[in-house]
């Protein structure tokens, strides 16, 4: 028999097309399913011949391969039609009807057979069903098939990234016990380019890495179109054979029946083009395909050869949704520590409590400041360590609870809790850790990781103890390699741990216990360019009292910095307590390496003492602070919204203590009118002038707006700063609304009352509210030139009721001149704003008039002002 | 007015449309282009910068922000792009299309003089004479060329954010994220365009995408007929009675294969 995998890289292989179709056509009806109506898989007994003549028909089409009709062959569902005792005589029989077939036609060959195993049904990622029983169904239904002789093992329909990983467990129990190993191609079904559970392709690569895998692909769900992004990225990103086997197009009910609309022709030139362009190796059909479908295609692919370039990405882990590498652009990769039941009390409650909620949240939490991989250990005197790593894994990645999109790095030293851990995890895991001093309890560690394809940090220990000068620490990690490569671990998925010592306790023994382990990392970098080294980080600082809060942050961010110079590619770290190193002070800096790089004795008393008397650190920092103490209360309060401070001067006091100063001198009223409203303007004028730009006025008006909400409760009864009352809308049909936003934000800080309509406003809404508030002017604001012409009609509208509120337009499709035409027709008046600051400028000046009493001239007045330019652009191409 | 030469028939990998749903997030927000939206939309650059204090605004401030933002915004849940696109027939005539939808029978087989047009899209002339339409110029007997069609939408999920955003008077990240959700969208409408000229084996310059609303097609309302033909609303996409997107950060193109395509102002 011809290899099936070698010939797939030579030459594409066409499969054959829908078996669940093809019986449908025979309108089976129940006495056909011999009383078990819709179990496909029991025809296989009661009507041989019908199955048998199906598959003749596909090889008389051209098919290559056949699937045996054992889609539903598993346990629960054959167990559905009370057929759970003849699992294996309906798998086998299914096996010899297809090389009956074979016989029977005597088409040139090679033929193979594909036992098909389809999914259960039961979700593991939901808590449906659990990875132990899946992994027997199938070991269960692949040994049935292996008995009646099949070629290769087809894990198809997949949708659950666990239920992959169980079932390729299950032929690996099968497969060893074969004379000779058969193949196993896993194919998943996509929507969209993921999988059921939002699952990406880079996690389903990422998983089967290092799991024995032989073939991977796409069938079923959708037609072939619909797959192109996920076939892409499979076939660019790895060297196993591809397959897809889509259905004729998706599914549409027709008068309750599955009706598949692509045609053959349709079909056979997609599938063509991705064998030509994306080197494709199996093609087929699932569902709603016919023999015309596969004999157009063979007749397609024939003969081509199937051609790609693939990018392999370095070592990746994966969350349940995609794959994240070692490797970062910029390193480290960072692991969260906070999910340690020993180091953190937290942690440790919400373990001994079953607290789902409280796990999920440290999680996410540290995954919100960056962590991709988050270490979990519950090796705890207090604690239960199997049952609570099963609980929080549970907690953290099943489906039903809010899956975090993080990996899992389980954190023991029991081969049985590191199992139990990553048979409830949907992605590809780190085990951490393996090490040197019991070598079996590492073997056994090592068979885990194996059978799991998991990357396993290695620590640089062995029966002498830890590691602590560089050449030991070389010398493990040889050690360390070689063990693992007897459990099929390449180096590249080997992170190696080696070690930091704590630099501050004043042991003699760790005094350069920083240099060693940094020269240690170039040393073993150089050795093994594809490893990964891992740092604790913290470790470093272990010790060190928390009135040296900032020793501590300067020592690991320094650490940290330098290692990753050396090469490191992970921390556990809390990225909370990393500096950026532009933030680190020349002098702290300089005593801080001292102490790393073990360069003077005296180093570690230098450290302590600088941070002990660190308030010089910050007088360099205070003399701007100093220079903002001398301003006045009212001047601060200025100051701040000018300079966009929340806090002010060495004291730190906050806008609204600066607030509540100024006012026991001015009185609430005057605080907003003089000062508040006065740093506005100054910031307008800023921004008129060129100063300062958007987001710079759009901060000092929310740091406004906050000091406003602090007085307003405080106002006399009556008292107003309300300069005028403006009515805002973005016009009717348009739904662009930033620039009204803005005019709003910066009328409101300003001192107007604004009353903001919204967008797509009718005209007659805007004029209602404008009667009754008896509004000083309205604004409106639109983007397109469709629906600027809301403007003209509007003030149409106006006049026809004898209206007057002055309009005051805005918007990227019109200008000055069309503002100016609609003003010609109405006596209200219409002004252009380029701006929301010159919109404010006209506003001051009408309500400066009509206060005045004067309201004939200002038109006139308002209109000899000149500028060109629209304020915003369309959210478009050209 | 210059000669615009005919083409051949340019050759689809399907006819009708194909839904791209979701867009990948990830992807367009590496195709973001950080000059407008700085510039553009956050207006962060001050008019009296000089080009060393904008570099220092620019490196020390702004592009650090956006990096926040998009850290947030890949897993946030705000941002969900989709797009769809598709493959249509067409015959220029003078300023307008005729567009044929091509039935999956008679895929390119169409014969068109038997069939009323199924929508016809007018594309006025410029100054200089020339209109969208002649683009689509073909030597093939049958007179038809490829119409490819694209619309994307970031979807109504940035919409609702900047209204929180706003209503919590956050008022500089109501602009950031505005701007970024309008840049995505642009991003969306760019990655859209590189497939379409992917599966028409177009080099990476030939070509452009002209969306409604400049002056080589200016009337929004043209856009019904794109709403109709690409099946908006599967993406979540329709237009107001204004003929404006929605939601918002939205936008639809036609996309020309020929290499003498260009943009004009008036």
């Amino acid at each position: 028999m011809t290899d099936l995998l070698r010939e797939a890289r030579r030459r594409v292989v066409v499969f054959d097309g829908a078996m669940g179709t093809s019986i449908q056509a025979h309108r089976p009806t129940e006495q056909t399913y011999g009383g078990k109506l819709g179990c496909n898989d029991y025809l296989n007994l009661v009507q041989p011949s019908m199955i048998q003549g199906i598959h003749e028909d596909f090889l008389r089409a051209g098919a290559e391969v056949l699937e045996t009709n054992t889609f539903g062959g598993n346990l629960p569902k054959l167990r559905e039609y009370g057929l759970g005792d003849r699992l294996e005589e309906v798998n086998v029989a299914a096996v010899e009807l297809a090389r009956a077939a074979i016989a029977a036609v005597g088409a040139p060959g090679p033929h193979w057979i594909a036992g098909s195993i389809g999914p259960t049904g039961l979700l593991p990622s939901l808590g449906q069903s659990d990875y132990a029983t899946l992994r027997d169904c199938v070991a269960a239904q692949g040994r049935a098939l292996a008995k009646g002789g099949v070629d290769l093992f087809l894990v198809e329909t997949s949708q659950d990234l666990l239920e992959v990983k169980a079932a390729i467990a299950g032929l690996a129990v099968v497969n060893a016990q074969l004379p000779a190993r058969l193949p196993v191609m896993i194919s998943v079904s996509v929507q969209q380019g993921r999988m059921l559970l939002g699952t990406e392709m880079s996690a389903l690569l990422s998983l089967i890495e290092r799991l024995p895998v032989d073939a991977v692909g796409l069938n079923c769900s959708t037609g072939p179109i619909e797959m192109e992004d996920a076939l892409r990225y499979l076939s660019s990103h790895t060297d196993l054979p591809v397959s897809c086997i889509p259905n004729a197009g998706i599914p549409e009910n027709v008068d309750g029946r599955s009706f598949y609309g692509l045609t053959a022709q349709e079909m056979e030139r997609t599938l063509r083009r991705y064998v030509e362009e994306l080197g494709i190796n199996f093609v087929g059909g699932c569902c709603g395909t016919t023999p015309q479908h596969i004999r157009l295609l063979r007749d397609g692919v024939d003969g081509l050869q199937p051609r790609r370039t693939v990018t392999r990405p370095a070592a990746g882990i994966s969350s349940p949704f995609r794959r994240v590498s070692v490797r970062q652009d910029p390193p480290p990769l960072l692991i969260g520590e906070r999910l340690n039941a020993l180091g953190y009390g937290r942690t440790r409650e919400a373990f001994a409590a079953r607290d789902a909620a409280a796990i999920r949240a440290i999680a996410k939490k540290q995954v919100d400041s960056g962590a991709q991989l988050l270490d979990l250990t519950a090796a705890h005197n207090d604690l239960e360590e199997l049952a609570c790593v099963q609980f929080a894994v549970d907690a953290l990645w099943r489906s039903d609870g809010g899956s975090v999109d993080a990996s899992l790095q389980i954190d023991s030293t029991e081969p049985e809790v590191i199992a139990a851990a990553l048979e409830r995890f949907p992605g590809r895991a780190v085990v951490n850790s393996f090490n040197l001093e019991d070598e079996q309890k590492g073997r056994r560690i090592l068979e885990v990781v194996r059978d799991h394809g998991a990357l396993v940090v290695g620590l640089t220990i062995d029966s002498a103890g830890m590691a602590l000068s560089a050449a030991r620490k070389c010398e493990v990690t040889d050690r360390l390699v070689g063990l693992a490569k007897e459990y099929g671990v390449p180096v590249h998925d080997l992170i190696i741990d080696p070690l930091t010592f704590p630099l501050v306790t004043g042991d003699p023994a760790y005094a350069d216990a920083g240099v060693q382990t940094l020269d240690a990392i170039r040393a073993i970098k150089a050795t093994y360019p594809q490893i990964n080294i891992s740092l604790g980080i913290s470790n470093c600082s272990f010790g060190l009292s928390n009135d040296l809060d900032r020793g501590k942050r300067v020592l690991n961010s320094l650490l940290l910095f330098h290692a990753v110079e050396a090469g490191l590619d992970a921390a556990i770290v809390d990225a909370k307590h990393i500096l950026p190193i532009t933030d680190i002070g020349r002098e702290e800096r300089q005593v801080t390496e001292d102490l790393l790089f073990a360069r003077h004795p005296k180093a570690l008393e230098a450290f302590l003492g600088h941070f002990a008397d660190s308030t010089a650190e910050e007088g360099r920092v205070s003399e701007k602070l100093a220079a903002e103490d001398q301003l006045t209360a009212t001047e601060a309060v200025h100051y701040a919204i000018v300079h966009r401070k929340e806090e002010v001067g060495t004291a730190r006091r906050t806008l609204i203590q600066l607030l509540d100063d100024a006012r026991q001198v001015v009185p609430p009223l005057d605080l907003i009118n003089d000062v508040l409203i006065s740093a506005m303007r100054t910031v307008g004028d800023q921004f008129g002038a060129g100063n300062i730009a958007l987001p710079f006025v759009l901060e000092s008006a929310k740091l406004m707006k906050v000091a406003v909400a602090h007085l307003e409760p405080l106002l006399e009864r009556n008292a107003s700063y309300t300069k005028g009352t403006v009515v805002l809308a973005t016009v009717y049909g348009d739904v662009h609304d930033i620039g009204k936003n803005l005019v709003r934000t910066i009328l409101v800080n300003n001192g107007y009352e604004v009353v903001d309509l919204g967008k797509q406003v009718p005209a007659t809404v805007i004029l209602e509210k404008a009667k009754e508030l008896d509004a000083d002017a309205i604004g409106l604001s639109a983007l397109l030139v469709s629906t600027s012409q809301q403007m003209p009609l509007i003030a149409k509208l106006l006049q026809e009721q004898g209206l007057r509120y002055p309009l005051i337009c805005g918007g990227a499709a019109i200008n000055r001149r069309f503002v100016g035409r609609i003003g010609e027709g109405y006596a209200g008046g219409a002004h252009y704003a380029k701006d929301a600051f010159e919109g404010l400028a006209i506003l001051d000046e009408l309500v400066a008039l009509s206060r005045g009493g004067d309201d004939d001239d200002h038109v006139a007045t308002l209109h000899a002002e000149v500028g060109i330019g629209g304020s915003h652009s369309a959210p478009s191409s050209r | 007015m210059a000669a615009i030469p005919p083409l051949p028939r340019a050759e689809p990998p399907f006819w009708g449309t194909a839904l791209i749903d979701p867009l990948p997030l990830e992807e367009l927000l590496d195709l973001i282009n950080q000059h407008d939206l700085l510039i553009g939309w956050w207006r962060a650059k001050p008019k009296n910068a000089s080009a060393a204090e904008w570099e220092r605004l620019r490196q020390g401030i702004y592009l650090p922000i956006l990096d926040r933002l998009k850290q947030t915004h890949r897993t946030s849940g705000v941002l969900t792009p989709r797009g769809v696109h598709g493959y249509f027939l067409c015959r220029p005539r003078g300023e307008s299309l005729e567009v044929f939808i091509p039935t999956p029978q008679e895929g390119s087989s169409i014969a068109p003089p038997q069939r009323t047009p199924d929508a016809v899209l007018s594309f006025p002339r410029g100054r200089e004479g020339t209109s969208v339409a002649d683009y689509f110029a073909t030597d093939h007997p049958s007179g038809l060329q490829v119409l490819p069609l694209q619309a994307v939408t970031v979807g109504p999920g940035a919409t609702i954010a900047c209204d929180a955003l706003m209503a919590a008077d956050d008022y500089t990240e109501y602009l950031y994220l505005h701007g970024l959700a309008v840049e995505l969208a642009e991003a969306a409408a760019e990655w859209t365009h590189r497939r379409v000229r992917t599966q028409l084996r177009l080099p990476t310059a030939v070509g452009k995408r002209y969306s409604w609303g400049y002056p080589s097609c200016p009337s929004t309302e043209e856009q019904r007929i794109v709403e109709r033909l690409l099946q908006t609303s599967r993406i979540g996409l329709e237009l107001t009675a204004g003929a404006a997107w929605l939601p918002e950060q939205s936008t639809a193109a036609v996309v020309t294969l020929h290499p003498q395509a260009r943009y004009w102002n008036r």
